[in-house]
């Protein structure tokens, strides 16, 4: 009876350990909390399935819950989700983008977003950055078609902005941001976790 | 073939259940609350009584922290007479008010459906 107890102590002591770790992705006080709930869920589905008469009610109430880890990622995912959508920060949506791009086709469309808006964002602003220290930069219209960058070697054309060039490259790299910004931040607020299923 | 055909159908039928069970289970979480403040293992017991709508345990607590990370619900500590603590959640303004609008959602696709199921209704009961 005694090795019993310590047994499902043991296995109670070993869900738990798992769900302190899986929660390591939020805030110490979302975390202590999220920590704290499941800890009261389990304590009082145990007591109860004891009082139904059940032979093994930790493990009973722990197969319930389902595998600590996975329970534990989507209260993280649930939690991040949120902060991450109203953030403005390019590498936090980034790095949200990442991480939801293999559970769909909104996930992968958030992250080819993400990708190609900051790209061109960034290379908008290293243009306009560029240009005083590399007077090729610019519009270039000639037989090479329509190009935003260094003039072609080769072949005719002339450079339609001249010195509002730096000017239109910072505005294209703040509109291409933003623009993908928005993008993202909605498109994170409808992706919602995959819910898994319990283990048992 | 008709086999292979045969479990492709139930297949998708399950996953169409599943997803249209998935997609209720906010309106179902924010409904349960409309009353009263209850804490996790009150709002599962309340949805077990519904037919079709049992949650794993599992899933509650994830469905928990979104909702109240999106403003709809808000929670606080109380000391049960058992002697450990319990997180009751309730509905914000917010959440009143989604709730509200989700319900009437779901009202005009119920009527718009339960119209369209009318002959497919009609036809299982000549048959039954």
């Amino acid at each position: 009876m005694s090795a019993a107890l310590t047994a499902s102590d043991r296995a109670f002591e070993d869900y738990m350990n798992a769900v302190w770790e899986g929660l390591s992705g939020i805030k110490t006080l979302e975390r202590q909390d999220a920590f704290a709930e499941i800890k009261s869920h389990l304590t009082e589905r145990i007591e109860q399935l004891h009082t139904q008469g059940s032979p093994h009610p930790v493990e009973e109430a722990l197969a319930a819950l389902g595998d600590p880890t996975d329970l534990a990622r989507q209260v993280v995912f649930a939690s991040r989700q949120h902060d991450e959508s109203r953030s403005y920060l390019p590498w936090v949506l980034l790095r949200a983008a990442a991480r939801i791009a293999r559970r769909g086709a909104k996930g992968l469309l958030a992250f080819l977003i993400a990708v190609l808006g900051y790209g061109a964002a960034v290379t908008f602003l290293a243009a306009a950055v560029l240009k005083p220290l590399v007077p090729q930069i610019g519009l270039w219209v000639g037989s090479w078609g329509v190009i935003w960058g260094i003039k072609p070697a080769g072949g005719t054309g002339h450079e339609l902005l001249g010195e509002y060039f730096v000017y239109a490259s910072v505005a294209l790299s703040f509109v291409c941001g933003s623009v993908c910004t928005l993008l993202l931040q909605r498109l994170l607020r409808v992706s919602k976790p995959v819910l898994g299923r319990p283990s048992s | 073939m008709y086999v292979v055909n045969q479990c492709n159908g139930s297949e998708r039928d399950g996953r169409w259940e599943s997803q249209l069970r998935k997609g209720s289970l906010d309106l179902a979480i924010l409904a349960v609350l409309w009353k009263r403040q209850l804490y996790g293992l009150e709002i599962l017991r309340n949805l077990q009584e519904a037919p079709g709508l049992e949650l794993a345990e599992g899933t509650l607590y994830p469905i928990l922290t979104r909702l109240k990370q999106e403003g709809m619900l808000n929670s606080k500590w109380v000391e049960a007479e058992t002697g450990h603590p319990r997180k009751y959640y309730w509905l914000t303004p917010a959440g009143r008010k989604a709730a509200r609008n989700m319900a009437d959602t779901w009202n005009a696709l119920s009527r718009s459906l339960s119209a369209l199921l009318a002959p497919v209704e009609d036809q299982l009961k000549e048959t039954s």
